[in-house]
């Protein structure tokens, strides 16, 4: 098992579960508002950028640009034949895993 | 046979039980995997046309591990196929994370003609599958593996976010995950959704707000009544028997959700089976 992050969403995930699967990260969509302003017009806009007199019309979530899908492509296989994943993404960087020591409570491993 | 009546001293095809090889019928192995080190073991008993001899075989298949299907094809001779069976080595897999048939086929490759079914069906390290005698199963029938999984921990100001692997099927049960809310003052409320991977079929949401500078755990599922139930815990009430396919989601939508806002790593309950494609 080893742990990574993402380096399109940030998101943190091991890339084995603990019954021993392969997990199989997919970047999550990005949030963003449908508004109508207050001269008419309508955009989609971050949910930070909406402004007291927009009218909220809709919350939507859209793909992540570059975004990173490690299910397997059945269209897409290596020389032996195994698929490749989806989408790489940016990539990921390998990061320790997070151990944080005991102490104080001896009977405890 | 000048008679028309056929003896069997003169037709041994008849004097020997089993599935007949012609000489260009081959045993073809495919198998569906989730699980790492997972070898397919494939034992029998053929009867040799050509002296009579009776052969012990075994042949062992090495399965794909991200459910994507796998298949090896074993030459036999001319002769009968009195009976084999199938378990698994090198790991211990649940029903619902191995799924193996056995045709006998006839030519090569992606030319090959599938002509008969031997077994199809869930395989343990001690849950067999046996010709003749199993029935021959499809991949979403009967329980499936239960799996509790720890998800992608997601960057602050981002939403929880989980999919369906390729070539599974999960019944969701519950997922839990922490909100730490920064200084921001303003009344977040979280939701759940479920999609086809672009369409929202079902969600739930909270009935309160969760306010700055807070943290609370919440458990997304179907028995539960929506209500905070202490200073840390909070529970949403889900859609009942939510069965997804291959490329669903489930994901957090939270209303006011802030940059700074952060959802920890969810941890989920699901039943998995494994779809056959």
């Amino acid at each position: 098992m080893s742990r990574v992050r993402c380096r399109t969403c940030k998101g943190e995930y091991d890339t084995t579960t603990a019954d021993g699967l392969p997990y199989m990260h997919v970047c999550p969509p990005v949030r963003a508002i449908k508004v109508r302003h207050a001269d008419g017009t309508r955009e989609i806009v971050a949910p930070e950028a909406v402004v007291a007199t927009d009218e909220q019309i809709a919350e939507i979530y859209l793909p992540r640009k570059q975004g990173r899908d490690e299910r397997p492509d059945l269209e897409n296989r290596d020389a032996r034949g195994v698929p490749r994943i989806k989408a790489e993404g940016r990539g990921v960087t390998p990061i320790p895993d997070d151990v944080v020591p005991i102490v104080g409570l001896p009977d405890a491993v | 046979m000048p008679d028309g009546i056929v003896r069997p001293s003169q037709s041994p095809e008849l004097e020997v039980g089993g599935f007949y090889f012609a000489g260009d019928d081959q045993l073809r192995i495919t198998s569906w995997n989730s699980l790492a080190n997972v070898r397919v073991v494939v034992t029998g008993r053929f009867v040799h046309a050509d002296d009579g001899h009776i052969e012990a075989f075994s042949e062992v298949h090495t399965p794909n591990t991200n459910r994507t299907a796998a298949s090896d094809t074993y030459g036999r001779a001319r002769g009968w196929l009195t009976d084999l069976s199938v378990l698994v080595t090198g790991a211990t897999p649940q029903r619902g994370q191995t799924f193996v048939r056995v045709d006998v086929v006839r030519g090569l490759g992606a030319g090959a003609i599938a002509l008969s079914t031997f077994i199809q069906g869930y395989v343990t390290a001690t849950q067999r599958l046996a010709y003749p005698g199993s029935i021959v199963s499809d991949s979403l029938t009967g329980p499936g593996t239960m799996r509790s999984i720890t998800g992608t921990d997601p960057a602050a100001g981002s939403e929880i976010s989980e999919t369906v692997p390729t070539g599974a099927r999960w019944r969701y049960v519950s997922l839990r995950a922490s909100l730490v809310t920064d200084a921001t003052v303003a009344n977040r409320t979280p939701n759940i959704f479920f999609d086809d991977g672009a369409n929202v079929y079902a969600a739930a949401g909270v009935n309160f707000n969760h306010a700055a500078s807070t943290t609370l755990a919440y458990s997304f599922d179907a028995v539960a009544v929506t209500q905070v139930q202490t200073s840390l815990n909070a529970q949403v009430s889900t859609p009942g028997n939510l069965v997804l396919a291959a490329g669903h989601r489930f994901r957090t939508s939270t209303g006011s959700l802030q940059a700074g806002d952060n959802w920890g790593a969810p941890q989920y309950a699901v039943e998995e089976w494994l779809e056959a494609i």
